[in-house]
């Protein structure tokens, strides 16, 4: 049977098959100087604009 | 990134893997574009042993937790790619106390991570409270019922 956006589905799915999901490799990550942060909001809005900037470049490139 | 895991376990560096790395390892079918590693606060021989592992990675050394909790969490954009210090947070139990409960967790290629243990994981995660900390300690939760249940 198909389930479709089941979150509670996806779960039990999931641990049925134990182990970490291999990490995929990608290249065209923009590179920064160090940032240090005083907050999880301060660090969350960086990561945000960091992600909007990776797309603005064309988002990175999954290698095979 | 299994290169500077390499080099703490070497080392004996002092961390332990949190955020979604560590989700991940516990078997949670997510991605994450960097590595969290959790460091005693205030221990400057440890961070003096970090920054030289991280060698010209580090363009701007590592630093202690700051008299008013400045820069308790420190990133880096390496060749291996982003690694974040965390040097405290909440949810995040003390340094000492989440390495007493510390667990080792194996990458896809079978190395070896120290990592927050599953009840301080959860903890940290329901107490960062953004949608994905929340599914994850939901998965998290739901891995932890699964254990517990009896073998038939």
């Amino acid at each position: 049977m198909k389930i479709t956006d089941n979150r509670d589905a996806k779960r039990r799915l999931s641990l049925l098959n134990p182990g970490p999901a291999a990490l995929p490799e990608a290249t065209g990550w923009p590179r920064f100087a160090k940032k240090t942060f005083n907050s999880y909001a301060e660090m969350n809005n960086w990561k945000a604009d960091l992600i909007r900037e990776i797309m603005r470049r064309g988002g990175v490139r999954w290698k095979s | 990134m299994e290169e500077l895991i390499r080099r703490f376990n070497k080392a004996g560096v002092r961390y332990l893997l949190i955020g979604g790395q560590a989700v991940r390892l516990e078997g949670v079918p997510r991605f994450s574009m960097d590595w969290d590693f959790y460091i005693p606060p205030h221990d400057e021989k440890n961070t003096a042993l970090i920054n030289s592992l991280m060698g010209k990675e580090a363009d701007i050394p590592l630093e202690i937790l700051g008299r008013k909790g400045e820069g308790f969490i420190q990133t880096y954009s390496t060749t291996w790619g982003i690694v974040q210090f965390h040097l405290g947070g909440p949810g995040i139990p003390p340094f000492a106390e989440a390495e007493a409960r510390a667990i080792m967790l194996k990458t896809e290629t079978g190395l070896q991570v120290r990592a927050m243990c599953l009840d301080d994981l959860i903890r940290a995660k329901e107490a960062a409270g953004r949608p994905q900390d929340l599914t994850d300690a939901a998965y998290l939760r739901e891995k932890k019922s699964v254990h517990k249940k009896p073998q038939r």
